[in-house]
């Protein structure tokens, strides 16, 4: 064992046998002891001291050993050199479209900042960034860097690289650039409604940006929307083109999912770029008519009435209504807005040919009391949630007299965004269930729950007389062949000053595709569409109905929806020429 | 074992720790600056990463390649519905007939071979 010490006895002794008695006479003994204690004392204090002195030598070097042993910070290379940091910069999350196109991302950008304290001569200062900067005035420029109290003052943010070339060569000392981000929108105007922008400090303030700041904020995933650009972009050029064309105010487009109430392209227009926003920017271009804007949508009513009356049993399909002489309400007059038909129709006939008189008397036999219970379970009495914040509260009649009744039935009285619209149609078109409107992407983590607001039944007979619309009715211009677009026409005339003026006009289509199965609910609107050259009207066939076609024909390919063929077209035409017969 | 012998070996030893406690220190330093530096190219590809996303966006943005296509590629239009079409609907109703008639009859044909050469 290295350590166990043997002693060895009798080192120094004469020779002695085994287990005899040392002897020593008591003189010599205490002699001795006297002697041995002096130098045992001497040796004990020597040895303390010794031990002493290697106890604090030793403790110094295991003490220095171990602060050598663990790297301190100040000999590591310092890792904010160079501007690199550690810590994580609070960075905002992308926005992606259902592709994964980048809506909204963070770009690094350089912002440009004076240290007034290390400027020698403002002036040549002021002057030369104002040569480099055109939209920079010498005089603010020189108002703001010549305060010597501050240490910091910005002159410009978010430069671009080429800029900052510029200003590097000009060798301007208490210039400075600091490394900042930026919210850049790669597709400027293409989703400015739906995204929405942040301001300079990248804090959302509208749109997509300001309901979810802290989730782009907090999360490191981006944010994946519903909206698929490709459709986007079609609804955006289409309608576009439509509001040059028809020299409207405005108008709008969406198009739901009806299986879910995901929008896949939420279009208002006018639009605006939100890389380029600026105080003088159109506050009309910033207001989304979609889900803010609150309308009368006239006709388009007429679908959800005829649904509301068919669901109460206060109808039956084969009811005919006497749609030949107006219907007087107390002092007033309902009647036919357009080539009034003067006769007998079917429940059908009321849709195709859009018929005030038939419309009005179906929900005079509904109700008060059974038309405000539908109106409230089709969603129309409260704000949508949508993940904008945006969102417009409709406005329900405080009254429900007759004429209420009546004049609601064909879309005057009551005020709903057009979300709404597409929102309730959509649950018409699916076979009755009405699913929340979203905005972002349906993930695989929960089930879609929806409210069934109309049997499978009156769906199922709506999407039939919606299909007679578009091949017999006011909707003829949105027949795109092969993908049985179904829908109804609204030509509300808007309320001015208390007064409805015939020529300014809310044209409307809703429309639902294919109607063997619908799977996709479209809402055309425009604001105060003009008559073309050489027409007359400027009702919803001749604008919303049209356009609505035009962008079923571009976005059916892009969602897959399958073309049906002419022959496989007959079964619902037949139950349409059974309709005929009334 | 002698004294020295201890007091040797417990200096080789604590020798060795010294040395290797040095070692280790500066590897760890070294490894700390590695890491640093990788850290360092992993943010800024990152960056370059978000950058080129955005551009890829920017130049697919549908407007910018819609234009595009009605330069380029003037002879190429979007599909209308006529244009799709199922593999049924090649041959028409009498010619499935037909071809269901040729089908049958071969395999009765087939079969009569069949038992021909069995018998």
């Amino acid at each position: 064992m290295i350590f166990s010490f043997k002693r060895k006895k009798n080192v120094d002794a004469d020779f002695y046998y085994p287990g005899q008695e040392i002897r020593l006479n008591t003189i010599e003994r205490a002699h001795l002891e006297e002697h041995a204690k002096t130098i045992l004392e001497a040796s004990k204090n020597r040895v303390l001291l010794a031990s002493a002195m290697f106890a604090v030598i030793f403790t110094s070097i295991a003490v220095r050993l171990f602060c050598v042993a663990f790297p301190s910070d100040t000999l590591l290379v310092k890792k904010n050199q160079g501007g690199y940091s550690f810590q994580k910069e609070i960075k905002r999350a992308d926005i992606i479209d259902r592709n994964g196109v980048v809506l909204a991302t963070n770009l690094p950008f350089v912002n440009l900042y004076c240290n007034p304290k290390n400027v020698f001569d403002f002036e040549t200062t002021a002057k030369k960034l104002a040569a480099t900067f055109p939209d920079l005035n010498a005089d603010t420029i020189l108002n703001r860097i010549s305060d010597k109290d501050k240490t910091f003052v910005y002159i410009k943010r978010n430069i671009t690289p080429e800029e900052q070339y510029k200003v590097i060569h000009l060798g301007l000392p208490g210039v400075l650039f600091e490394q900042g981000e930026k919210r850049v929108y790669p597709l400027g105007s293409l989703t400015s409604h739906v995204v929405g922008m942040t301001n300079i400090d990248s804090i959302g303030i509208s749109g997509i940006e300001k309901n979810m700041d802290e989730v782009l904020l907090y999360e490191d995933v981006p944010l994946q929307l519903s909206i698929d650009i490709r459709v986007q972009e079609a609804l955006n050029y289409i309608l576009k083109d439509a509001v040059k064309k028809f020299k409207a105010l405005g108008g709008g487009a969406v198009i739901l999912d009806v299986s879910n109430g995901e929008v896949l392209g939420l279009v208002s227009l006018p639009d605006f770029d939100p890389n380029a926003i600026t105080p003088e920017t159109n506050y009309n271009a910033l207001f989304n008519r979609v889900t803010s804007g609150v309308y009368e949508f006239g006709s388009i009513f007429k679908l959800f009435n005829t649904a509301m009356a068919l669901e109460t049993k206060t109808i039956k399909i084969t009811d005919i209504f006497d749609a030949s002489k107006p219907i007087r309400i107390s002092r007033h007059s309902i009647e036919e807005d357009y080539n009034s038909l003067k006769r007998k129709l079917s429940v059908p006939e009321i849709l195709i040919y859009s018929s005030n008189v038939g419309s009005a008397s179906m929900a005079l036999m509904m109700g008060a009391e059974k038309q405000k219970q539908m109106m409230i379970n089709f969603g129309f009495s409260e704000s949508l949630p949508i993940e904008v914040p945006e969102i417009g509260a409709p406005l329900m009649p405080k009254m429900w007299k007759d004429i209420n009744i009546a004049t609601m039935s064909f879309g005057y009285g009551l005020s709903i965004t057009p979300l709404h619209v597409v929102t309730s149609a959509a649950a018409i078109f699916n076979g009755g269930m009405l699913y929340s409107p979203t905005l972002l992407k349906h993930n695989n983590y929960y089930e879609i729950t929806g409210r069934r607001i109309v049997s499978p039944e009156t769906s199922s007979l709506m999407n039939k007389m919606l299909r007679m619309v578009v091949d017999k009715g006011t909707g003829k211009t949105a027949n795109v062949q092969g993908y049985m677009v179904g829908g109804k026409t609204g030509s509300a005339q808007k309320l001015v000053n208390g007064k409805y003026i015939s020529h300014k006009l809310l044209t409307s289509f809703i429309s639902g595709f294919p109607m063997n199965n619908p799977k996709y609910a479209l809402f055309v609107f425009l604001d105060e569409p003009q008559p073309l050259e050489g027409a007359r009207e400027n009702t919803a066939a001749l604008n919303a109905v049209p356009v609505t076609g035009e962008i079923i024909e571009a976005v059916a390919p892009l969602l897959n929806v399958e073309p049906i063929q002419e022959e496989q077209n007959d079964g619902i035409l037949n139950v349409s020429s059974e309709y005929r017969s009334f | 074992m002698p004294k020295f012998a201890m007091i040797f070996a417990w200096g080789v030893v604590l020798s060795c720790l010294v040395a290797g406690v040095f070692f280790i220190k500066y590897e760890v330093i070294r490894l700390e600056n590695n890491l640093a530096v990788i850290e360092k190219k992993i943010d800024r590809t990152a960056t370059e990463t978000q950058v080129l996303r955005a551009e890829w966006s920017f130049l697919n943005n549908p407007n910018r390649l819609r234009i595009l296509a009605d330069k380029y590629l003037k002879h190429l239009s979007p599909p209308k519905a006529f244009q799709i079409t199922t593999a049924n609907s090649f041959f028409d109703k009498k010619d499935n007939e037909n071809l269901e008639n040729n089908i049958e009859k071969n395999e009765l044909k087939t079969l009569s071979n069949f038992k021909e050469i069995s018998q």
